[in-house]
């Protein structure tokens, strides 16, 4: 049985308030505790949902997933790829090698800076970020 | 150079409106203008240089207390921009050009599609200039080789330089087999613009470098077409062809930017093949 007070400012961050009345009475506690619990176990990662990263593609990379922006969830850049490859496979052979190892040639980059000087795939990435993959560059 | 197109019907203003804008801009830099017309023939066969170029001369220029006027045969508003940017104007204003890729401003409305439509005013107002002017500087710049040459000779600087260099990257046509008929350019603006400007300040910080300008065109350019544009003004000779060098090799390695080929036989990214 959740208390209103704690359970109104959870459902307010998480904008799922399906409360069928006010749900400042009382007596709708229990209907707000009902979809809270069924709202739980039909969306087991809604922390994550709540932060979808933009990632810019570009060349081959933006050609082969067919766009150039992709909204994905993680907060690291492993787990963002991770994501990237579910939602396009066809990515997987451009970007990893066997064993799901980063190929050495493509270039990720979190505000412009390439995540080799940060923590490599391991850095974290929050929803101000601008991430961007791509293959080597051939400009000049 | 900003350069801008003012397209609209007949009487919605747009001599006055150029006119105006030219009054406005002509306090910041200079300004040229270009005017499109129609079924005009600029000199008559009775006139001297209407007999010249009935002779068949390619360019007829006309000189007197007043200017210079060129008539170029076969040539149109590419060239024209091209004339304005090379002899230093940091504005041009075309009125006319519905068809072309400039970015415009409507006066009025107009029934045809025109492209790249940045601005849509009412024909025949009180226009705010500062706004127009406002919205002519987001533009994206038109630069060619010598309007960079043209802009270092007029920096502050400028007396110390005992030598200008320039590299021109250009879409080569054949390569062992393989024809190219053109080359498509990706750039990824926001981190381009910064790395290559963090190129520019790292060779200006070597001895004798005084200015280093680069700009490298983006989107499809055509076999024999100018890629990118390098100027290196130096105090001396000796530091100034490694500084041009240094600049393009660092261009191909650090600025993102890819190249898509397009010859006879396909299309490839050119890493595919690295």
């Amino acid at each position: 049985m959740w208390d209103s007070r704690v359970a109104w400012p959870i459902l307010e961050r998480l904008g799922r308030l399906d409360c069928g009345s006010n749900p400042r009475y009382p007596t709708t506690i229990l209907h707000v505790t009902t979809n809270f619990n069924e709202y739980f176990i039909n969306q087991p990662d809604m922390g994550k949902a709540m932060a979808a990263k933009k990632v810019r593609l570009f060349a081959n990379i933006r050609e082969k997933a067919g766009t150039s922006e992709v909204e994905v969830n993680g907060d690291t850049v492993s787990e963002i790829l991770d994501e990237i490859i579910t939602k396009y496979p066809d990515l997987e052979e451009l970007i990893f090698e066997d064993g799901k190892k980063l190929r050495g040639y493509i270039n990720i980059l979190i505000n412009g800076e390439n995540v080799q000087h940060l923590e490599g795939t391991d850095s974290a990435i929050t929803e101000k970020d601008e991430v961007a993959i791509f293959p080597p560059v051939s400009g000049g | 150079m900003k350069a801008v197109a003012v397209i609209g019907y007949k009487n919605t203003g747009k001599t006055t409106f150029v006119c105006r804008l030219v009054e406005k801009l002509a306090s910041k830099g200079k300004v040229g203008t270009v005017k499109i017309m129609h079924d005009h023939r600029f000199d008559s066969p009775e006139k001297d240089t209407g007999k010249h170029f009935d002779s068949g001369a390619e360019n007829v220029t006309a000189v007197s207390e007043e200017g210079v006027v060129s008539i170029q045969r076969g040539a149109g508003l590419d060239e024209a921009l091209e004339v304005l940017a090379d002899r230093g104007m940091e504005y041009a204003i075309v009125e006319g050009a519905t068809n072309s890729d400039l970015p415009k401003i409507m006066l009025g409305e107009m029934e045809e599609e025109a492209g790249n439509v940045v601005l849509r005013l009412a024909p025949c107002s009180d226009w705010d200039m500062d706004e127009v002017a406002g919205i002519v500087h987001q533009t994206s710049e038109f630069v060619t080789l010598n309007s960079m040459i043209n802009k270092i000779r007029h920096i502050p600087e400028f007396p110390l330089t005992g030598s200008i260099g320039t590299f021109t990257g250009v879409v080569r046509g054949e390569t062992d087999d393989i024809s190219t008929k053109m080359l498509e350019f990706e750039k990824y603006e926001s981190v381009a613009d910064e790395r290559i400007e963090k190129i520019c300040n790292d060779l200006k910080q070597r001895e004798g470098i005084i200015e280093v300008l680069i700009h490298h065109k983006s989107g499809r350019l055509m076999r024999g077409d100018d890629i990118v544009y390098i100027v290196v003004a130096s105090a001396h000779r000796q530091e100034l062809f490694k500084a041009l060098s240094d600049a393009i090799e660092r261009v191909k390695s650090e600025v993102p930017i890819w190249k898509k080929e397009v010859t006879m036989e396909g299309d490839f990214w050119v890493h595919d093949h690295a």
